[in-house]
């Protein structure tokens, strides 16, 4: 079991060392080098920190959590990131275990949380549709009841990892009367029922984490709603406080700034190391100050948290910045590495056997440059954080 | 960050209160239209607040309440748009006499620096130098028990009507040793060329020729200079939340006129485009103060160049935004924001451009360019 200190740096050591002994090493350089994970090597990763009781330690203890504080946690979060772990997929572990842990009844608790704890489950979310966005009150999948089952007839778009998933988590119109978002519950989706089809959307980066989601006839048992009918919207809106706070994506920019730096160190035009330039310098540094700034204010909200405070609207500016700043970081990446970045093997981007990349540095950084645009869409895009940031808390 | 103390939040009340009544726009043209900028009854009332003295020790007359307290009382000064020299004189200026003072010199001066008796400024800056502490060209020489020191010093604001000045110079064959001096304004050979600046505040070039001094300490080189480059930092970083408090305000004018000007029917603020561009303002300066108030509680150095960065390029936008959301009426000196405007625009360069506070950020992390 890993235990965490009061003392943060001796902790972040800890946190280190556990990384280096047990973090399987292809996913390692799967991450390092920008290959997509596989759905066994991140669930082997998955079983080994359940294992040491870190896979959901921000849980309720009854099932699971460990009690670490809100800085335990972003500092375990951030040295993983560092030690080129995944991101582990929020979905599963910040989203629906904690909506279930808290919304759940009694038999859906116990069918599903001991599972996702275990590592060994993985879901995803049905919420986007073709024709509903970050405007989801407009959603068109419907359930209609019939005895004991719902019938789900429609689509869904957008639904990340799909093809990993065992499970979904799905928004359904359920009503047609009242305001939109009256109508609509929360169920839990089989992947593997008849009638559900996915369809793998390939990115502009080479990975495949899209999904268009079928949904034909599925028979979806009524006990498999969470929450009472008509009354989803409200569980689809309870993003967690600590999980918006992590949305600030320290350790991922940290792990990116570290990329920069070595491409800046490694790379030279003519005779001259890219980090001594001074187009990269400025920018750099540019990123950096942005970076120590995002963190200054996200101990902010973190300390505001410890002390009981509730976080507001406010807390959205985290994602706002942080989403944005990952961005600039893979810009600057991919400037320093220059034309190096140019070539791109889709047989090594998909891990096949026997593709080696020519350069592992450079080799997928045009690919991780367009999968970092994704953070300023997904959870929210940045211009529905603008809305509400002027909404909610300077009251235009 | 924790929450403020009672004390923390009176400070801050106290010192809004007295910009409401003592710092009004025609109390500022005032302080402007005096010739050294600093009307010296106006800088005892300061004294009398305790804001002068409010990092000095207890035992020197001050208060003794840090850095953090130091740069709550800035912030709210800067919101008020507080023309007298404040960083120079208190956070610069006495912050330095107080590391390096000792003995008669001691007693005999920090207590009229808390209580605005005297102000004493340091005049850092070579011509044409580095934003960092470099060693100096100014040279001192003996002669019997009184030092004289020869060479020019760069633009140093608060220097004009400040009773004496603070000096490094080079120590006579002693290539490897800086001295700091005390030199009073009044003595011989000290010529200030004072001059008004375009946020009204006033700076002055120095120039030495001769000049009485009394040595305050010589140490080598390079642990002067890491001394000097201490002061300075914790300065930046009062100079950083004074900045913000001020920046704080023209945001907060600009919001107000936008939710109260109407075009086409409505109120400007229902526009999102002008929305999004009052949220990108709001979150920046809330990143910023952040940042300040980190660095405030631990002033090192990578801190201290990212708050550089970050307020300068804060300061600049708040300003640009400001004049370009408001209209012709944000370019013009009867209006309420152009005086903001101005102090911003200039305060964005003071004590470090942003491009001088990048590269050192970029030091830091990415070593020398060679």
């Amino acid at each position: 079991m890993f235990e965490p200190t009061d003392d943060l740096d001796a902790f972040r050591q800890a946190v280190r060392a556990f990384a280096a002994a047990e973090l399987p090493p292809e996913l390692r350089a799967a991450v390092r080098e920008g290959r997509q994970p596989t759905r066994a090597q991140q669930t082997q990763w998955h079983e080994r920190l359940a294992a040491h009781g870190a896979l959901v330690p921000h849980w309720p203890a009854e099932w699971g959590g460990r009690g670490w504080s809100v800085p335990q946690q972003m500092a375990f979060d951030e040295e993983l990131a560092l030690a080129d772990a995944p991101e582990l997929n929020s979905v599963t572990f910040d989203m629906i275990g904690p909506v279930l842990a808290r919304f759940g009844d009694p038999a859906q608790k116990q069918r599903f949380l001991p599972a996702i704890a275990s590592g060994r489950q993985w879901w995803c979310q049905g919420y986007s549709e073709p024709n509903a966005g970050s405007d989801l009150a407009s959603l068109a999948t419907r359930a209609e009841r019939d005895g004991e089952h719902y019938v789900v007839n429609g689509a869904k778009i957008w639904t990340s990892y799909a093809q990993y998933a065992d499970w979904m988590f799905c928004l359904v119109r359920t009503a047609r009367e009242g305001k939109p978002q009256a109508g609509i519950s929360f169920v839990l989706i089989d992947m593997a029922s008849p009638g559900i089809t996915v369809r793998p959307i390939v990115g502009i980066h080479g990975w495949v984490v899209f999904n268009e989601v079928f949904l034909d006839n599925v028979r979806v048992p009524v006990a498999q709603r969470v929450g009472e009918e008509n009354q989803g919207w409200t569980i689809a809106k309870s993003l967690l406080e600590f999980e918006r706070l992590k949305l600030a994506r320290i350790g991922e920019n940290k792990r990116r700034r570290a990329r920069a730096r070595e491409a800046g160190e490694t790379r030279r035009r003519g005779d001259r190391r890219v980090a001594d330039l001074p187009w990269f310098r400025a920018r750099f540094a540019d990123l950096e100050a942005r970076l120590i700034a995002l963190e200054a204010n996200a101990a902010r909200f973190i300390a505001r948290q410890a002390a009981g405070e509730q976080l507001g609207a406010e807390v959205s500016m985290l994602k706002m910045r942080g989403s944005r700043l990952i961005q600039l970081w893979e810009e600057l990446i991919v400037d320093a590495l220059g034309t190096d970045a140019m070539p791109l093997s889709p047989a090594w981007l998909a891990g096949e056997a026997g593709a080696a990349p020519r350069d592992a540095l450079a080799g997928t950084a045009s690919s991780r440059r367009f999968l970092a645009r994704g953070y300023t869409i997904a959870g929210g895009s940045s211009e529905i954080q603008h809305n509400i940031l002027a909404k909610q808390v300077l009251g235009l | 960050m924790t929450a403020l103390t009672d004390e923390q939040r009176m400070l801050m009340e106290s010192a809004q209160r007295w910009c409401e009544r003592a710092n009004t726009a025609p109390q500022r043209r005032a302080v402007a239209e005096h010739p050294t900028g600093c009307p010296p009854e106006r800088w005892r009332e300061l004294g009398d607040m305790g804001w002068l003295g409010i990092a000095l020790p207890e035992a020197d007359g001050g208060l003794g309440a840090g850095l953090l307290a130091q740069c709550l009382l800035a912030e709210t000064l800067g919101r008020g748009l507080l023309m007298e020299p404040y960083v120079a004189s208190v956070a610069l200026g006495s912050a330095l006499m107080a590391e390096v003072a000792d003995g008669e010199l001691r007693a005999d001066w920090l207590p009229a620096l808390a209580d605005g008796t005297r102000r004493v400024v340091w005049a850092a800056w070579e011509p044409g130098g580095d934003a960092e502490p470099s060693p100096p060209r100014t040279q001192a020489t003996r002669q019997g028990d009184m030092w004289r020191l020869t060479g020019v010093k760069s633009w140093t604001p608060g220097a004009g009507g400040a009773d004496a000045l603070l000096v490094a110079a080079q120590m006579p064959q002693e290539p490897a040793a800086i001295g700091l001096f005390l030199v009073e304004t009044a003595a011989s050979g000290v010529t200030l060329d004072s001059q008004r600046l375009y946020d009204d505040s006033y700076a002055a070039r120095v120039e030495f020729s001769n000049a009485p001094a009394r040595l305050l300490r010589a140490a080598p080189s390079s642990e002067m200079l890491a001394l000097l480059a201490r002061v300075l930092d914790r300065g930046r970083v009062v100079h950083g939340a004074q900045t913000l408090g001020t920046a704080q305000t023209a945001f907060e004018i600009t919001r107000d006129y936008l939710r109260t000007r109407r075009q086409f029917g409505h109120a400007l603020s229902d526009n999102q485009v002008l929305q999004h561009r009052l949220v990108d303002l709001y979150v920046e300066l809330q990143e910023a103060h952040a940042l300040c108030l980190a660095a405030a509680q631990d002033p090192q150095p990578r801190l201290v160049a990212a708050l550089g960065t970050r307020c300068a390029e804060v300061a600049r936008h708040v300003w640009e935004e400001a004049v370009q959301l408001h209209g012709a009426i944000g370019m013009t000196e009867e209006y309420v924001l152009g005086a903001y405007v101005r102090r911003l625009a200039l305060a964005a360069d003071l004590y470090g451009t942003g491009p001088d506070c990048s590269e050192r950020l970029a030091e830091l992390s990415l070593g020398a360019a060679s």
